[in-house]
């Protein structure tokens, strides 16, 4: 039915859930969602993996869940990566140019991307993603892309993506262990970005913020390109723990209370509200405060948007932003949530919908999906780039081909 | 009600060098005119060293047992100098309210007389305040012993030591700076550090502290506390000042600040000083200060400074757990009285008289009183309190839980996730101390 070559498969390993998301992409860059699966975490921190002995069987339920739902076998997965060893840096690499007529050539903007790439690396960081900002040329500034141009030096000016190389392969070891391959790794905060933001809003500059259960993760792109990245390893975990200390209710219990009654909001109107538990399994009812719990919940969630606004302002990123907030991760569903955005952000802000997207039911068009989506697509992108490199597909996928199963 | 505090509306400063350093630091100090007001005096062992001094009053030091020729060193030799003069130095002290004592560290008359010299001027009523130098490196090791020995006595003595490292300097002059520069710059800090207190005290200020505040900030603390100031200008004048003082090799390049305890910030500068600026050093400054530090800001302003901007930080960090010799005393007037009331407290509500002043915190005095009188009842009353409070202690072993245990848990294996000096895995409401009620 499908060639199978051309199937990909993001896979987020998750504090809170385990997901696995099935695509097509086309040679014309379409790409639609085939199926996918989910499972429940456990063994999971704050977005890093700090327990592997039970995950394998878990991400195993997830990829079989996938595997139905599109009816293709997986093979390989591109997996999301995250936690609280990863940032982002603004690096500057600059190369002479030693031709003699002193055209830049490729080589040279790939000699300059590779100085800026492990510049003020601390030992032990792999430099996970390299997203060119601009080029200089002589240091004329504003450079898309030099090759061509004549000059002395050529300096790039590179974000680079990076993390602790011994935790970054903790997370491919445990997915290894299913057994099943990984292509290649990706930060989970670039996937999500990729998946809920439009054309438009990569152009004119958008924030995306993605709550997730133990970690948060933000990005900001302008000009289609990511200009900012950036983790904050405080999530939906925080918070019902927060709920669970300050109420005394047990952590499985002050996550139920969080998503059927939580808000991060505190309205006036709810002062006085009391909210009966019933006694179950021997332990006796309790009355706890809806006030409390909303505002427990309040001050968390407004501490974690007040430090990444602070993050950004730090890194004079507002600057950037012309087309708002966009959130996503598990966090988004919070009632309210975009207002206390908008008052601590100050621009709007929306729940992010997949975008770009097609065979997406309406039921899994949710937030929480956009970082395991994105990272199918992060997949497709660098599997239609190998395409237009090579002109075909490549050895491995070629191999794979000829001594893999067809699917039924 | 205190005809002291009444009588003496202009503070007597008065500035006593002790040793070589300290007369070197007075000359210059007296020679530039930036302490009109302020008395001098100058102690030295060294006769003929005095000799040169221009301050007005002078006095060598223990002329009997040194003879007028100095103690070579010999810390001992400086602390039995200071303690045969011991009754004229007391009435050198007396009458002022705020005696500044600058020495440098390391040799004879300056780290044997100076902790004498404190504690006199403190039993004659004074706030004591000790700039001193420790010497550099290449003075040796029994120089910079003698040092620390002096730092710790001056410590007990004093009401509050301000520690100048020389060796810190050594960071700041390149490699060509002569040896006489060098020691002129020592000399030219201490002089700053003095001045700079004289400033925060005498010129008119915006947000003024005055000898209260000073007092309250220093008295009775033993403390320890690093000094540094600096002169910035220009447009970002504010945030490269804290940047240089973050910097600062007398902070210990920061980290003094952040160990500190308390922080006194004194802003100086001409009249285009705005107020968003002194926001920024506020701010900016704090960032780098423990959360619970106390803050003290003052503000000054003076025409001769127009265009710049002179911040001066003192961060005194106290040394709690080292013993101290010598408990903060009070004036011996007083010290008899205040005896008798320490000692009634503890009869509190069964008929002792309480001649305590809430209003009025006072520190603990090192006198102890004899046992009060009492009536056969009220002896058997005490008596039985003591007892009932013994009891008690004994059923105290349990210790009791705190109103929030905050378990790791679910964090329990992972980094702690920290931002600006907080654990961010503590609930925020009991960061932020949210009431929930």
């Amino acid at each position: 039915m499908f060639d199978p070559t051309s199937v990909v498969v993001g896979l987020e390993v998750g504090t809170s859930k385990i997901c696995a998301v099935v695509a097509d992409v086309t040679r014309e860059g379409g790409f639609t969602v085939l199926g996918l699966g989910q499972a429940e975490s456990r063994g999971v921190r704050k977005g890093e993996i700090v327990n592997p002995a039970e995950l394998p069987e878990l991400i195993r339920q997830a990829l079989d869940q996938a595997e139905q739902m599109a009816d293709v076998e997986i093979r390989s997965v591109w997996l999301g990566v995250t936690g609280a060893h990863m940032a982002a840096i603004h690096n500057r690499g600059k190369h002479l140019i030693a031709s003699d007529d002193r055209s830049i050539t490729e080589d040279d903007v790939q000699d300059a991307i590779r100085v800026a790439k492990t510049l003020n690396l601390q030992p032990h960081t792999y430099p996970l993603h390299l997203i060119r900002q601009q080029f200089l040329v002589d240091d004329q500034p504003g450079i898309d892309n030099p090759v061509g141009l004549v000059g002395n030096s050529v300096e790039a000016d590179v974000l680079v993506v990076h993390g602790n190389f011994n935790r970054l392969q903790t997370s491919t070891k445990a997915v290894k262990s299913v057994p099943i391959d990984v292509e290649d790794v990706a930060f989970t905060g670039l996937a999500s970005q990729l998946a809920v933001l439009s054309p438009e809003q990569k152009e004119i500059g958008s924030l995306v913020i993605d709550l997730g259960g133990g970690i948060t993760e933000f990005t900001v792109t302008s000009g289609g390109i990511v200009r900012h990245a950036g983790v904050l390893a405080v999530g939906g975990d925080h918070v019902s723990q927060d709920i669970a200390i300050g109420l005394k209710v047990s952590l499985p219990l002050a996550e139920k209370l969080k998503i059927e009654h939580g808000s991060a909001l505190v309205d006036d109107s709810i002062r006085g509200t009391l909210i009966t538990l019933p006694s179950d399994n021997g332990l006796p009812g309790k009355t706890i405060n809806l006030e409390h719990l909303r505002r427990i919940q309040n001050c968390r969630l407004e501490e974690t948007l007040e430090i990444i606004a602070e993050r950004l302002e730090e890194a004079q990123m507002f600057d950037f932003v012309h087309g708002g907030c966009v959130l996503c991760g598990g966090g988004a569903h919070t009632h309210q949530i975009t207002r206390l955005a908008e008052r601590i952000l100050q621009m709007p802000v929306q729940i992010g919908r997949i975008q770009c997207v097609t065979g997406i039911p309406e039921s899994l068009d949710q937030p929480e999906f956009a970082a395991a989506i994105g990272l199918a697509k992060y997949g497709s992108f660098r599997v239609q780039k190998d395409l237009s490199k090579t002109g075909r597909w490549n050895l491995k996928r070629a191999l794979g081909e000829l001594f893999g199963r067809t699917p039924s | 009600m205190n005809p002291e505090i009444v009588s003496s509306e202009s503070i007597t400063f008065k500035v006593v060098g002790v040793g070589g350093a300290g007369q070197k630091v007075l000359n210059q100090l007296i020679a530039s005119g930036a302490m009109p007001g302020a008395e001098f005096a100058a102690l030295n062992t060294d006769a003929a060293a005095l000799s040169h001094c221009l301050a007005s009053e002078r006095l060598v030091l223990g002329a009997p047992l040194t003879r007028g020729l100095g103690c070579g060193g010999d810390v001992g030799h400086g602390r039995s100098a200071a303690e045969t003069d011991a009754t004229v130095l007391r009435a050198v002290c007396s009458g002022t309210r705020l005696v500044i004592l600058v020495a440098g560290l390391g040799g004879g008359c300056g780290t044997g007389a100076a902790p004498v010299i404190a504690r006199l001027a403190r039993d004659a009523g004074a706030l004591v305040l000790a700039i001193v130098t420790t010497p550099f490196d290449f003075e040796g090791n029994l120089r910079r012993f003698n040092a620390e020995q002096g730092l710790k006595e001056l410590r007990s003595a004093a009401d509050a030591v301000i520690v100048l490292p020389n060796q810190h300097l050594r960071s700041l002059l390149d490699d060509r700076t002569t040896a006489t520069d060098t020691f002129g710059h020592a000399n030219e800090l201490l002089k700053q550090c003095a001045s700079g207190i004289w400033r925060l005290l005498c010129r008119p200020g915006l947000l003024p502290l005055d000898f209260a505040n000073l007092e309250r900030f220093l008295r009775g603390r033993h403390a320890e506390s690093a000094f540094a100031t600096i002169e910035t200008s220009g447009e970002s004048r504010a945030l490269s000042g804290v940047d240089q003082l973050v910097r600062s090799p007398f902070l210990n390049h920061g980290k003094a600040l952040s160990e500190a305890d308390s922080i006194l910030l004194s802003l100086a500068a001409g009249q285009d000083l705005t107020i968003s600026e002194i926001d920024r050093v506020a701010k900016e400054l704090s960032k780098h200060c423990s959360e619970s530090a106390q803050w003290v800001i003052g503000t000054t302003i003076d025409e001769s400074l127009n265009g710049k901007l002179q911040l001066t930080v003192i961060a005194t960090h106290q040394r709690g757990n080292e013993p101290t010799e010598a408990t903060p005393r009070h004036p011996k007037s007083n010290s008899l009285h205040l005896g008798s009331e320490h000692s009634t407290p503890q009869l509190d509500g069964i008929g002792g008289e309480v001649f305590h002043d809430p209003s009025e915190p006072r520190p603990e005095s090192g006198h102890v009183a004899p046992a009060p009188e009492l009536s056969p009842q009220l002896k058997q009353a005490v008596l039985g309190r003591q007892g009932r409070t013994r009891r008690r202690k004994r059923g105290e072993d349990q210790p009791e839980l705190g109103l929030f245990v905050v378990s790791r848990s679910r964090f329990a294996d992972t980094q702690e996730t920290v931002h600006n000096k907080q654990n961010l895995d503590e609930p925020t409401f009991l960061r932020r101390g949210m009431a929930l009620n």
